[in-house]
């Protein structure tokens, strides 16, 4: 991982992307720079992967990742394997080291993984010759959501510096705000605010993390969303899943009374900045009130799309495109 | 060696680890598979504890006798006896002595404590592989970070 100095096209070629931990500040950068001309000049990228072949394994269900891995490569003009994983001997037991060297065999030029076990991109990045892509492995890390997160604060705000940033909902369990908090934190100035449930709050290591790094960062309940969004330039706000709360009546009465408590709603928007934007790594269910979506703060959908230009530019980036 | 320590048993082969820290000799005992007549058939070996230590205040010292010491034994040693050290004899003598030391990579010698790592499912068969910090143990696959307190070696002791 290069720490500083000047990062070029050379530096990316053949890297896996298992977690955004292993990429300095600057190759982010360089990352979030590249889609940037992606998504500006889409015709230069024409072409780049021709005669490339990606290998996508989604051992979990994914609609937006999978298709717009699928999408990128498409735009780049490669080609995608069309794996049915349901049909495959992985339902017969076969281990995920057998799969991955069995897969090998057929000369992809990329893996692109999705497995619930935490780890399991690392596992498959270490005994794959080839590169691999970490589409989410189970609640660790899901580099490119990160990326393409960071793509659009960036674009909404023109900087990473000084983002007034609040991220609600679970933070305890959720990967997406722990990877996003621990990104941003690597930014000047970065001041974010918590809002959850007491029962989903961020786990006290990663709040540790921050300490260390003298990062500004406030705790609310969900009571006070409203009022802490009035002081930020964007909320991300995230799902809250009912397999987060213990089993039984008084999980389900929790789960009920925080799904009644969690919703932004369109009136809660009156007093923030006018250029105040609402992000979500989608599938969003209760927790945004459907007319939002209409409104000039939705910034969602753009968000998801901002995914198929981070998954080109990365792309281009490891399997080495054409040249700058 | 004191007079004392000399007490609890001779070995003409083998290895002797001293400076354990007083109440853990029995857990390497049972980490390394001393008392496993299935691992050890016809090996013998000694304990003492509760003697008196510079280096650890109480300690314990086992003596082995017709065994050698593989890597993951000595990291497992390591990581219950950090302060310990370890003799190999041949002929009734000392023919090396060093100190336990944990290794900056742990292979599957101990648990990620983190239950949904890929480590941690059995069908996968993929061996455990933790860095060893200053203060905190990482896991390579799920980078988990976790104190000695949360240490479990293969196998759940």
């Amino acid at each position: 991982m290069a720490d500083s100095g000047i990062i070029t096209k050379q530096d990316f070629l053949g890297r896996d992307v298992v977690s955004i931990d292993d990429f300095s500040t600057s190759e982010i950068d360089y990352i979030l720079d590249h889609a940037e001309k992606v998504q500006k000049w889409p015709q230069e990228f024409e072409g780049s992967m021709q005669g490339k072949q990606m290998m996508p394994m989604f051992f979990e269900n994914s609609t937006r990742t999978a298709t717009s891995f699928q999408v990128a490569m498409h735009n780049l003009s490669g080609s995608v394997v069309d794996l049915d994983l349901e049909r495959s001997s992985i339902k017969k037991g076969e281990t995920l080291r057998d799969t991955i060297k069995m897969i090998n065999g057929y000369k992809p030029d990329v893996i692109v993984i999705r497995h619930s076990k935490d780890g399991s991109a690392r596992f498959v990045a270490d005994i794959s010759p080839i590169p691999v892509m970490n589409a989410g492995d189970g609640k660790n890390q899901h580099p490119t959501q990160t990326l393409l997160d960071l793509y659009t604060i960036k674009e909404i705000k023109g900087t990473l510096d000084n983002v007034k940033i609040a991220i609600a909902g679970d933070l305890k369990y959720g990967r997406t705000p722990h990877s996003l908090a621990l990104a941003l934190a690597r930014y000047e100035g970065c001041d974010m605010s918590f809002v959850s449930p007491e029962s989903l709050s961020m786990p006290k290591d990663l709040l540790a993390r921050l300490d260390k790094q003298n990062i500004m960062y406030t705790e609310s309940g969900l009571n006070d969303l409203e009022e802490v969004i009035n002081n930020c330039d964007m909320v991300y706000m995230t799902r809250v899943q009912r397999e987060r709360f213990p089993e039984g009546p008084e999980g389900e009465h929790e789960y009920d009374r925080v799904a009644s408590e969690y919703c932004l709603k369109e009136s809660m928007l009156e007093n923030v900045g006018a250029r105040f934007k609402i992000l979500h790594p989608l599938p969003k269910v209760f927790e945004i009130e459907d007319s939002v979506d209409d409104t000039d703060y939705a910034y969602y959908f753009r968000q998801a799309e901002n995914g198929v230009y981070i998954r080109m530019a990365l792309l281009d980036l490891v399997l080495g495109g054409y040249d700058d | 060696m004191t007079d004392d320590e000399k007490i609890i048993g001779y070995i003409e082969n083998g290895i002797v680890i001293d400076h354990i820290p007083q109440g853990r000799v029995w857990q390497i005992v049972e980490l390394l598979h001393l008392n496993d007549p299935m691992r050890y058939e016809g090996g013998i070996f000694s304990l003492g504890d509760g003697y008196e230590s510079r280096k650890v205040g109480k300690k314990g010292i086992l003596k082995v006798e017709g065994v050698s010491l593989r890597k993951n034994d000595i990291d497992l040693v390591a990581l219950v006896a950090k302060e310990a050290t370890i003799s190999e004899i041949e002929n009734g003598r000392i023919k090396q002595k060093y100190d336990a030391e944990i290794p900056e990579v742990l292979d599957g010698v101990v648990n990620c404590p983190n239950l949904n790592c890929i480590t941690n499912d059995e069908t996968q068969r993929v061996m455990s592989k933790i860095y060893s910090g200053d203060d905190l143990f990482m896991c390579h696959y799920c980078r988990s970070e976790f104190g000695e307190d949360k240490i479990k070696f293969l196998g759940g002791k």
